[in-house]
């Protein structure tokens, strides 16, 4: 069953540059997808569209069958959301956000927020005001996660967190939730988190999904070629190939991605282009990532 | 140096646009209700009264900038890492607040002078006494000077003053002072404003000297900076203390009902862009605003107000408010909030503020008017907003007993002794064949019987009392030495007939409110379009701007009208009265159906603005520069 379904999205800040160029993908429930993109490219964006904080210029987005607009009670109480940029209101007390998200979702879970904010060691009396980015990052966790919503949003939620906060908010939080069911849509540029967490990976580029696969396909049917300088326009010759994502022109060597395994890479340049001393080597998430968004597509 | 000013902590906030609309908004309100108290020529200018009056409205209007939110930051993190001694930023700080200050004064002051210079470029009935603006000005200015630089002589070290309760004791007691010292400055001799000048010089200048070479850094919109006792107890006492404070949450239960709905008014009404006394000051700005609209202030000084020209002022004071307030809107966007409830809050609080103004005025405007006789005999030459101003003696009346003559030819006035005269009438506007008449004026000329006989007949149709002119003549008429008519004691009247109540009293509030809220949805509903994620920050402050000077000079265009002798606003307000007067009594269900109607104006307005807000993207990452 679809839990969260992008169709088509198109998005657009500014007349005639959409940030989003028609976006397709869904998520099952229990699914875990890392979100990724260099800063820009748009998961902030498809985020709020799923939240219905905006509106598609063209396309649909779908949350358990629902548009997040029309029903945005029914599904703001079915989610949970973390954003980098994420407001709470200043002038309350950690205790009193608390009840007040505990008024607002009926599938508050007492015993989880009670072991999140003892992991998270918070005051009830601190007012958000006083808190440190980090404290307050952890209060909106605590808040998103805690009322078990069926799909969880987290846009850059580690941001902020030091590094045994974030690994134990993942370890806890995103852990605890997945094993329940929760299906979580996730944006980070920690790629040890990403690769930790997610079971596919969504990476969008200049607007669109360049790459939608699980990580276990990622590792496996991906690879990275390191093709000598030839004659003539290698990089167009490169980008020619149906398998190659994208080339970026580096001081060694041209770097290819392929989508397919190193074996198959080295054999299509050789029978392809007539190269017979590239370098074809499986790639690493944080590879691909830099060789992707840096390079041409 | 101009570097430095530019990048000062204080600009870098809400409070330079903001500043600017309430400065405004505070000049028209000072301008409007300083006119309207010096139509009643022989009360108002040099008392004290007005010298507090506007005093308080600039200085409460500007203060809230210079010694709240970002005036406590002198420098921000950047700046500490450049080489900039502490002394120029202090300088520059110190600076920046009281170039700001002026320049919202300036404002004020520039907007009633605006007036007033309208006022006195109209034709004589219309002049109005000016006020010395320069003898409220220098005061200003100069306390203005001095608070600032005592404020800025707190924590002058450290690159901002900490905040907490004894920063807020410390400026409100500075706020205060200020006050006086503006009031007792306007009293003396203009020379004594260069006191207060001098003494900051002096202190601004040894604060100066004292600085160090760089500020100590504390870091912004936290407590830091302020030691803190120690806790001395062990750890587990206080998981223990927390532990016990967690369960005492835990039993108040879930925020539900009252609790919530008032954690959203203060989200959306209290706390917009977190400068709560500025938000503090908007909604008795609009009640005070509701007050004056209602005419209240106008019974008070015995003078007629011209209401309905403030219309769309008032629609644009209540948008004014709007573009601070829709900066909160992430901070419940992504929860399971109702948007019509946030649209409610959003939009209702301001506007129900006006209408309770207006409503507390009305009933305060009806008792005032049985307190006093609503007729009056004038025996010299009207100034500013009377009813009906006219060179000639006459019976005053209010504007809703007039009549309108659709001809232009109304009756004259036969006494049955035979004395006739025609009745005093004004066109609508110039040329037009409508006009507005008084069946009970008593023109130059009249015989004293006659002019008893018309107070006779305007007592009938007020209260519906019937005295003999007779009466009138022998008891409460008496000659000047110059030969004119005047009654002996307005009040004496009405203080022997204690169950008179004037019959034809209209209300004029759900006429008022309703296209209130009408210009208001008009506005809002517009303005509400600039809020898309895809339009840009600089046109959305062009469309609040627009909307903003399309109000102002929709409202001047009235003034200017009036000027031009196009039309007489007195003239106006009472056909306009006439007519609601009639639909009121012709309608049926009278008074209960104008009600009932305007509610429905209203609700229609409502969901206009409401079906607009349903689009609305506000995006987290915005800040007032993204409206304002």
């Amino acid at each position: 069953m679809k839990v969260i379904d992008f169709s088509d999205v198109h998005y657009s800040y500014k007349q005639g540059s959409d940030v989003l160029r028609g976006i397709s993908f869904s998520l099952e429930a229990g699914e875990v997808v890392g979100l990724l993109g260099k800063n820009g490219a748009g998961k902030t964006t498809l985020m709020r569209l799923a939240m219905g904080m905006m509106v598609t210029s063209q396309g649909s987005v779908q949350l358990f069958g629902l548009d997040p607009r029309r029903d945005a009670l029914d599904v703001k109480r079915r989610v949970g959301y973390v954003s980098e940029d994420q407001v709470l209101p200043e002038f309350l007390s950690v205790g009193e956000i608390i009840r007040l998200h505990r008024g607002l979702f009926p599938t508050w879970d007492e015993g989880l927020e009670r072991r999140l904010r003892e992991r998270f060691a918070l005051s009830p009396k601190a007012k958000i005001k006083t808190l440190s980015k980090g404290q307050a990052r952890q209060v909106a966790l605590l808040c998103a996660v805690a009322h078990r919503p069926e799909v969880l949003l987290l846009d850059e939620p580690a941001g902020g967190l030091d590094p045994s906060a974030r690994r134990e908010f993942l370890e806890t939080s995103i852990r605890l939730l997945n094993e329940a069911g929760t299906t979580i849509l996730f944006s980070s540029h920690y790629m040890s988190d990403v690769e930790r967490m997610a079971g596919r990976i969504a990476m969008i580029h200049e607007g669109r999904l360049l790459i939608d696969n699980s990580l276990d396909d990622l590792r496996e049917k991906y690879s990275l070629a390191l093709v000598p300088r030839g004659s003539g326009d290698r990089q167009n010759q490169l980008l020619g190939l149906k398998e190659c994502l994208s080339v970026r022109d580096q001081a060694d060597a041209i770097h290819a991605i392929f989508r397919c395994e190193p074996e198959r890479c080295r054999s299509i340049l050789e029978k392809g282009l007539d190269i017979h001393n590239s370098f074809c080597t499986p790639i690493a998430l944080e590879d691909m990532f830099i060789e992707l968004v840096g390079g041409r597509s | 140096m101009l570097a430095l000013l530019r990048r000062d902590p204080v600009l870098g906030t809400i409070a330079l646009v903001k500043g600017g609309i309430l400065a405004l908004n505070a000049g028209v309100m000072a301008g409007l209700v300083t006119t309207l108290a010096a139509g009643s020529e022989y009360r108002f200018p040099g008392t004290m009264a007005s010298s507090l009056f506007l005093a308080g409205l600039i200085w409460f209007s500007i203060s809230p900038f210079l010694l709240f939110g970002k005036a406590r930051e002198r420098c921000n993190a950047l700046d500490l890492a450049l080489p900039i001694p502490a002394r120029k930023l202090w300088l520059a700080h110190v600076s920046t607040l009281i170039l700001l200050g002026l320049a919202y004064a300036t404002l004020i002051v520039g907007t009633l002078w605006i007036m007033f210079w309208m006022f006195s470029r109209a034709p004589a009935d219309f002049a109005v006494v000016k006020q010395s603006l320069a003898g409220i000005y220098l005061p200003v200015a100069s306390g203005l000077v001095l608070i600032v630089v005592l404020l800025q002589r707190a924590k002058a070290s450290q690159c901002q003053v900490p905040r907490g309760h004894a920063y807020a004791i410390y400026s409100m007691l500075f706020l205060c002072t200020g006050f006086a010292l503006i009031v007792l400055l306007s009293s003396l001799p203009g020379p004594a404003a260069l006191v207060p000048i001098g003494v900051a010089v002096f202190l601004g200048y040894r604060t100066y000297r004292s600085l160090p070479p760089a500020f100590t850094w504390i870091p912004a919109d936290t407590h830091a900076g302020i030691e803190l006792p120690q806790v001395t107890r062990d750890a587990a006492i206080m998981r223990a203390v927390e532990a016990e404070e967690w369960e005492m949450y835990g039993k108040r239960g879930p925020m539900h009902g009252i609790q919530f709905g008032w954690f959203l008014i203060r989200l959306l009404c209290f706390h917009p862009s977190r400068n709560r006394f500025a938000a503090l000051f908007f909604f008795p700005l609009f009640f005070l605003w509701g007050l004056f609209m209602s005419g209240f202030f106008a019974a008070w000084r015995d003078l007629e107000l011209p209401q309905f020209s403030y219309i769309i002022l008032s629609g644009y004071l209540l948008m004014s408010f709007l573009p601070a307030q829709m900066l909160q809107i992430p901070g419940v966007d992504f929860l399971p909030v109702s948007k019509k409830l946030i649209a409610a809050l959003l939009l209702i609080p301001a506007f129900l503020f006006l209408a309770l103004g207006l409503g507390a005025g009305a009933i305060g405007a009806a008792i005032l008017d049985r307190s006093h006789l609503q007729i009056q005999l004038q025996t010299s030459p009207s100034s500013f907003i009377p009813p009906y101003s006219t060179k000639a003696p006459m019976v005053r009346i209010p504007a809703e007993y007039c009549q309108i003559s659709w001809n232009g030819d109304p009756p004259d006035v036969a006494a049955p002794w035979g004395e006739s005269h025609p009745a005093w009438k004004y066109p609508l506007y110039a040329g037009s064949r409508i006009t507005v008449y008084s069946p009970f004026s008593a023109p130059e000329g009249s015989s004293p019987r006659f002019v008893a006989f018309q107070i006779g007949r305007a007592i009938e149709a007020i209260y519906g009392a019937s005295i003999p002119y007779q009466v009138i003549l022998d008891r409460h008429l008496e000659m000047s030495s110059d030969q004119t008519v005047a009654l002996k004691d307005t009040d004496r009247l009405i203080a022997e007939h204690p169950e008179w109540r004037p019959r034809g009293q209209v209300t004029l509030a759900p006429f008022l409110l309703a296209a209130v809220g009408f210009v208001y949805a008009i506005l809002v509903s517009i303005y509400l379009r600039a809020w898309r994620a895809a339009v840009s920050d600089t046109r959305r402050k062009a469309i609040f701007l627009a909307l903003a000077l399309a109000a102002i000079a929709l409202t001047a265009g009235q003034v200017g009208v009036m000027i031009a002798q196009w039309i007489r606003l007195d003239v106006g307000a009472a056909f306009i009265k006439i007519l609601m007067l009639r639909i009121v009594r012709t309608i049926p269900g009278g008074t209960l159906t104008v009600w009932v109607l305007s509610a429905l104006v209203l609700w229609g307005a409502y969901e206009f603005c409401r079906r607009q807000f349903q689009r609305v993207e506000v995006l987290p990452g915005q800040t007032a520069r993204a409206c304002l």
